[in-house]
């Protein structure tokens, strides 16, 4: 290697660009594996750079590294001093350990020391190849490409951000690529700049690579023109799970909302198996106060209130005309709250000395002993309920006299600091509607209808000036249930319309059909749901599910008549509800047909990615498969005049790549002789000399391709390099 | 190479020594029934040559010297009066021979010089209205010293069209110089050679040399090669529609002569510079860049693209 090339004081600079380059690939190394010890790390990057800038002799810089990672393990692992025998007893147990391990091919009980040494060597491999690349080729362009490449995509696919340090590297990385190209030239021309001169080449240079870096920083970012891909590269690695619809959070089932976001992970265990004789929406609480982060509730503290387990009565009310149902709960794990149907009326349970109790501000039921209060969960009851049943006309009919003052102001209640977009975004999106149903269903839909998406994966969390919900509906657009409720929430308060944020599971499976016709359902923690209800002006409460991906049951009854005459606008929109919700309804059947059918066009670029990928990759490495290709299509051919001619100008293409081009004034023979030089055979010639007489004899049906055809075919391999 | 023309070259080669190419050159354009003007200074065996090649086909030798008082008469024959018979008798100038040497043509007055070119073009003599056919093989091979020479007259442009090729000898090296001593110390290697071929056998080659194929490509080559001449910016005039032929009959001796019944442009390209280089005028400016023709005949060879593929 040439290394006398470099003065001390030009690699210094050089390395001291290239050490905080490779800062920032530490940086997110560290954060992501968690593995601490940033400075030690730098500490060794930084004393590779200094043995590389005064080109320490090998020996010494050997003894420097590898004492740097001894007092490095014995210092982190043990309290062992360094050089005392304690921790040379250490360093050789540990390497004697976990060699016998990866000898037995057991990388798994590798000790965090021993993955310590491997990520230092790993550290001091690249700062070797680094240090390559800087004194002899002279250019790190591929390095800072791999730089950018590498930070961009930890910032896509790992909570790490990278912008910054994206920025950072691009700086850097511009500079020395600026720097190294100069002295390039300098050794190329073998010219020698002093020192002013060079400054006066070298400093336009950075200014106008830091003048563009502050305008580019300064520049509005455009919004990403996709989707975003990560979610579908995700899916594509865990496999085809089920449809993300089902897979919902635990969170559901904490009793702590006030942090919403971020992601979590399928749950399949079973909570409870019920038997009803139709698919429901089991409610387990309501939360009132919205914290610009998560739901709290407003009446926290509050002694719970026993009431008549045979009576109940909530506020949203069952329809008093329908047919009682029963639902029977076995509970599979003990929970501290009951289950609720819509429109119960009470339950039934075999344990006589538990009564039900009812904490009123967030409408959880639990049971109790009734000596001593203490919580007993039950395993088994039975659930009576009226399914509630809204009146279409009642529905779109103006209220007569207003029920709002009524209501609790609780459930109107905003932030303070709940950005004015958010108002704004709930306003114009009810802007066109007047009755409070119309504008509750419009928020309803609104997420559908505006490319938000369903997600579980990689939520982001808000920052400590962020809003949850401004956040989901202005940035990421992207969530789970938690999202679109609180969102719908926030956004029907913002409209004045009572509104309150529920938790329970969602319809669960259908495992079994009973001889009584009714079904069991089996709830798992995937199921856990969180739903809006709204209190909808002159009717009472109703419940909405704006979820992409999930419907509730229906539970409007849409009585307009159609031999009706009074109504005719009425009836129009009832079938355009209808349609709506039956739309909605088959949605969820098919399990959401809508993102599915985003998801295939999402495939479909996916696919034309990796295509085209392919074919850049093939139309680059086209040299090695084509001759492949030839060869087979030449075998094909009949044995003519056309295949010799078609053979030959196959080979003239192909010689043409491998670098052997026949001039236009050259002939046949001598471009052959000079092609047969240059393999060190004489098979070109046999070619081309019965090319030439295809092509300048009298007779040229006299040859046969098969006198060709091994010559042929080795130079076509050989051309392949 | 075909076995009869390999004997002569052999044969040749046993008096001329390192002159292989001349050799060739010369049976191409004797296979053609074309001229050859060797230009050279003397001393490097143009005649020998000639000799070694008239022999080895067992023809008729006959050379003339040309100098300055040489009369058109001297070269093609004269009318006679014979008092026996009271008549004008021809008596056949050396030009009506086999293999003809004429030796400095450009030392002679243009008048006789023009009487030789005219025997040459059209195969036979003219004496008082009679015409004398020169029997087949005839074949020139004149020398000329470099025109630089003082004395010399300079052969026009127009006459030069009618030899085939112009081949310069050259100095041998000096290896071969050495051989020359050798081989001339005690003995005339001319004196023992011995004819390979007979006259007949000549003419069958020469009609057997028409036969070889020239491709519709390979002619276009050619044409395209004449007419680059033409366009080119140092030439003041290109070579005419005479040279195109005769360097397409060059090829195909050429060709014959590598035992092949097609014509290659690796033929035409070879023979061109010795076909078109002496039928070139130069633009005057090129003459005082001292631009040889043989320049200009490689750089247009280097300019015209060579077939690769049969006209459809």
């Amino acid at each position: 290697m040439k290394r006398e090339n470099m003065h001390y004081v030009e690699s210094a600079i050089f390395y001291v660009i290239l050490f905080f380059i490779l800062r920032e690939w530490l940086i997110p190394i560290v954060e992501l594996t968690q593995t601490g010890k940033l400075n030690l790390l730098l500490i060794f990057v930084g004393i590779c750079c200094v043995l590389n800038i005064f080109n320490a002799p090998i020996l010494v810089s050997w003894i420097v590294k590898v004492g740097y990672i001894a007092w490095f393990l014995i210092d982190v692992y043990t309290d062992a001093t360094f050089l005392s025998g304690e921790g040379i007893a250490f360093l050789s147990q540990e390497m004697q350990a976990n060699v016998s391990v990866i000898l037995a091919g057991d990388f798994g009980q590798v000790t965090n020391p021993f993955r310590s040494v491997l990520f230092f060597l790993l550290i001091w491999m690249f700062i070797y190849l680094i240090d390559y690349w800087l004194k002899v080729r002279m250019t790190v362009f591929y390095f800072f490409v791999f730089t950018v490449f590498f930070i961009a995509t930890l910032d896509t696919f790992t909570p790490y951000d990278g912008s910054a340090a994206i920025a950072k590297v691009v700086l850097l990385g511009l500079v020395m690529t600026a720097l190294l190209y100069l002295k390039r030239l300098m050794v190329q021309t073998g010219t020698d700049f002093p020192l002013r001169k060079y400054v006066a080449y070298v400093l336009p240079v950075i200014i106008a690579i830091s003048v563009a870096s502050v305008v580019a920083i300064m520049l509005p970012k455009a919004a990403p023109q996709w989707p975003d891909p990560v979610p579908y590269i995700k899916s594509l690695a865990e496999g085809s799970g089920p449809f993300p619809g089902e897979r919902v959070s635990k969170v559901g089932l904490g009793n702590n909302d006030s942090q919403l976001g971020g992601s979590f992970e399928a749950d399949n265990t079973v909570v409870f198996t019920v038997e009803a004789d139709s698919p429901q929406y089991w409610r387990v609480e309501t939360k009132d106060f919205y914290t610009t982060k998560g739901w709290e509730s407003s009446a926290e503290g509050t002694y719970p209130l026993e009431v008549p387990r045979d009576a109940l009565s909530l506020s949203v009310a069952g329809d008093p005309e329908a047919e009682e149902k029963v639902a029977v709960v076995h509970s599979q794990t003990e929970r501290n709250y009951l289950l609720q149907a819509y429109g119960i009326n009470g339950y039934e349970y075999s344990e006589e000395d538990v009564g039900v109790y009812l904490h009123r501000a967030t409408e959880r039921l639990s049971t109790h002993h009734y000596a001593g209060e203490a919580e007993q969960p039950l395993t088994n009851y039975q659930i009576m309920y009226q399914s509630p049943n809204y009146s279409y006309t009642g529905l779109k009919t103006p209220p007569t006299q207003s029920e709002l003052p009524l209501i609790d102001s609780r459930f109107l209640q905003l932030p303070e600091e709940l950005p004015q977009r958010v108002v704004d975004l709930a306003l114009e999106v009810t802007a066109a509607y007047g009755l409070p149903y119309d504008k509750a269903r419009e928020i309803e839909q609104y997420f559908r209808r505006n490319s938000f998406w369903y997600e579980t994966q990689n939520v982001p969390v808000p920052a400590e000036d962020q809003d949850y919900v401004d956040q989901f509906l202005f940035e990421t657009k992207r969530g789970y249930c938690d999202n679109f409720s609180t969102a719908m929430v926030v956004m029907l308060r913002a409209n004045n319309i009572p509104a309150r944020w529920v938790k329970g599971f969602a319809k669960g499976d259908e495992i079994d059909r009973n001889e009584d016709g009714t079904r069991t359902y089996q709830v798992e923690n995937n199921h856990a749901h969180s739903w809006v209800e709204a209190y909808i002006d002159g009717v009472g409460w109703m419940t909405f599910e704006p979820t992409i991906g999930f419907s509730a049951p229906s539970q409007i009854d849409y009585d307009v008549d159609t031999s009706l005459n009074g109504a005719p606008e009425l009836l129009e929109e009832q079938e355009k509800d209808r349609t709506v919700r039956e739309e909605t309804e088959t949605e969820a059947q098919k399990k959401a047909t809508k993102p599915n059918q985003e998801r295939s066009f999402m495939w479909l670029y996916v696919l034309i990615g990796i295509v085209a990928l392919l074919a850049i990759y093939a139309f680059i490495r086209r040299r090695k498969w084509l001759p492949k290709v030839y060869i087979a299509n030449q075998r094909r051919k009949e044995d003519d005049k056309e295949a010799v001619q078609s053979a030959y100008k196959v080979l003239l293409k192909q010689l043409d790549h491998a670098g052997l081009p026949k001039a236009p004034d050259e002939t046949l023979s001598s471009f052959a002789k000079r092609v047969d030089r240059y393999f060190g055979t004489s098979d070109m010639s046999t070619v081309t000399e019965v090319y030439e007489k295809s092509i300048y004899s009298k007779n040229p049906q006299d040859f046969s391709y098969e006198e060709i055809k091994e010559s042929w075919e080795y130079l076509i391999n050989r051309t392949t390099g | 190479m075909q076995q009869q023309i390999k004997a002569v070259i052999e044969n040749i080669e046993r008096v001329m020594i390192g002159k292989r190419e001349v050799a060739e050159l010369s049976i191409v354009a004797l296979l053609s029934g074309g001229h050859v003007l060797l230009e050279d200074v003397p001393g490097v065996g143009k005649t020998m040559m000639v000799r070694s090649l008239a022999k080895s086909v067992g023809a008729d030798f006959k050379r003339i010297q040309f100098t300055p008082d040489l009369l058109p008469s001297d070269v093609v024959g004269v009318s006679i009066y014979n008092p026996k018979t009271l008549q004008f008798e021809f008596r056949p100038g050396p030009i009506v021979g086999n293999i003809i040497l004429a030796d400095e043509i450009n030392r002679t007055s243009p008048k006789t010089q023009s009487s030789l070119l005219e025997a040459m073009e059209e195969a036979s003599v003219t004496i008082d209205g009679e015409t004398l056919a020169i029997a087949k093989p005839f074949f020139v091979m004149a020398t000329q010293n470099p025109i630089e020479y003082e004395g010399t007259y300079p052969l026009p442009e127009a006459q030069l069209d009618r030899f085939l090729l112009k081949i310069r000898m050259g100095y041998p090296d000096a290896e071969q110089e050495l051989e020359v001593l050798r081989r001339a110390e005690n003995k005339k290697p001319i004196e023992e050679i011995e004819a390979v071929m007979t006259l007949e056998a000549l003419r069958d080659l020469q009609r057997q040399v028409g036969q070889v194929h020239v491709e519709e490509n390979v002619k276009d080559y050619i044409v395209r090669m004449a007419r680059a001449t033409r366009e080119h910016m140092q030439v003041y005039l290109g070579v005419s529609p005479r040279a195109s032929i005769a360097l397409m009959k060059a090829a195909q001796a050429y060709a014959f002569m590598n035992n092949r019944d097609f014509v290659k442009p690796d033929d035409v390209q070879y023979l061109a510079p010795f076909v078109f280089s002496h039928r070139l005028i130069l633009a005057p400016e090129a003459r005082y860049e001292g631009v040889t023709a043989e320049q200009i005949m490689n750089e247009i060879v280097g300019q015209v693209f060579v077939p690769i593929q049969r006209h459809v």
